[in-house]
């Protein structure tokens, strides 16, 4: 037979687990981004474009990025927004962006989709991404992403 | 025959692991943010494969959830924490000036409770500054941006600023690297068995009172439990 001691942890237990799965939901919980892919993005009433480079340029690193946004950018800590710069699925490696111009010191050669995403100051995604694509000349000692080298 | 005894449950060994695995997450991805490496994946976002803002978040749910589950399914546990941890004794100042050489030599003045008042007075720094650590990093999970974030992420930053080195404090003694501490790791690990001698080193007062011996009386009577 079950102690009664034994059953109250089991049941504690169970009960701790669903909050950790309910908080776990609850941080996942994020709203849909407008993304598009002709070099600028809207949602929410923001805008975000992408001034240079034009889409499909040739560039080399390290290369200017110049973005229009319809809100001021700005570092965390000011609680303005900022935007992450990142190339195709590598969300988790970016470059941040505090200012209307940027230099990506370190990029992937060949072609590839640039991501520009406007985030609030809290990191979360502010619901504007624009991509713009690029090819990106050889040679240099290239890190893997945009954090890499900045 | 090696005597032992259980300082905390097994309930509170698994409360208190969760609650440093977490906090490890939460210290390690939070400095990695505040040194300036956002962007670039720390070796625990490389390993996770979760960027380290949102692994910081989900940390941070993780123990808000831990501190609900303590203070609703472990209410009892918590009030004894507290009760223990805020109290005061004729001698624990003493204690406490002569704690810097007790650590190194083991000769620790006697004192009563569950907790020596080292222990106890970051006990209480401890839990204040996670309460204000989980509340900022609520509100910082929350408020997209404005002034309300900019004083959140100012009180974030000079909590963890203050909780840093009283983190770094209790490893340290609770590793048992200083000499005066040896063995006290066993109390919370593997299986949460504490030698008899290391316990009454320790915590006299509360092996006292364990075995039935009233506040003061000195401690003849021994805990022999294998």
């Amino acid at each position: 037979m079950m102690r009664a001691s034994t059953m109250m942890w089991t049941r504690g237990a169970a009960a701790a687990a669903v909050l950790l799965l309910a908080a776990g939901g609850l941080a996942a919980c994020g709203g849909d981004e407008g993304t598009d892919s002709g070099g600028s993005g809207s949602g929410g009433g923001m805008t975000l474009t992408v001034l240079e480079p034009a889409a499909g340029a040739d560039v080399a690193v390290p290369f200017t990025v110049k973005v229009d946004s319809s809100v001021p950018l700005g570092p965390s800590e000011s609680g303005r927004h900022h935007v992450h710069i990142w190339f195709d699925g590598d969300e988790e490696n970016y470059l941040i962006v505090e200012s209307d111009t940027t230099q990506v010191a370190a990029a992937p050669t060949g072609e590839h989709v640039m991501h520009v995403s406007l985030r609030n100051a809290n990191h979360s995604a502010a619901g504007v991404e624009a991509t713009t694509r690029l090819v990106v000349a050889e040679g240099g000692d290239m890190p893997s992403g945009p954090g890499d080298g900045y | 025959m090696r005597r032992t005894v259980e300082r905390y449950n097994r309930r509170a060994r698994w409360f208190h692991a969760a609650t440093y695995l977490v906090v490890l997450v939460l210290l390690g991805t939070g400095w990695w943010l505040l040194a300036g490496r956002e962007g670039r994946p720390s070796p625990a976002a490389r390993l996770t494969g979760v960027a380290d803002t949102d692994l910081h978040r989900w940390a941070g749910w993780a123990l808000t959830a831990v501190a609900f589950a303590a203070v609703t399914l472990g209410v009892r546990a918590a009030r004894t924490f507290v009760r223990e941890s805020i109290r005061y004794d004729r001698g624990d100042a003493t204690w406490l000036r002569r704690w810097p050489a007790a650590a190194l030599t083991g000769r620790f003045p006697r004192h009563e409770g569950h907790f020596d008042p080292g222990q106890r007075i970051a006990n209480v720094l401890l839990v204040l500054l996670l309460l204000v650590l989980v509340g900022s990093g609520v509100g910082l999970a929350r408020v997209d941006g404005g002034a309300a974030f900019v004083w959140l992420d100012r009180v974030h930053r000079w909590a963890t600023y203050l909780i840093t080195p009283v983190l770094l404090g209790h490893i340290l003694v609770a590793a048992g690297v200083l000499p005066g501490y040896r063995g006290v790791a066993r109390s919370m690990h593997l299986g949460g068995r504490l030698s008899v001698d290391v316990a009454r080193r320790l915590w006299p007062g509360w092996l006292g009172a364990r075995d039935g011996v009233p506040e003061r009386a000195g401690h003849q009577k021994i805990s022999e439990e294998s």
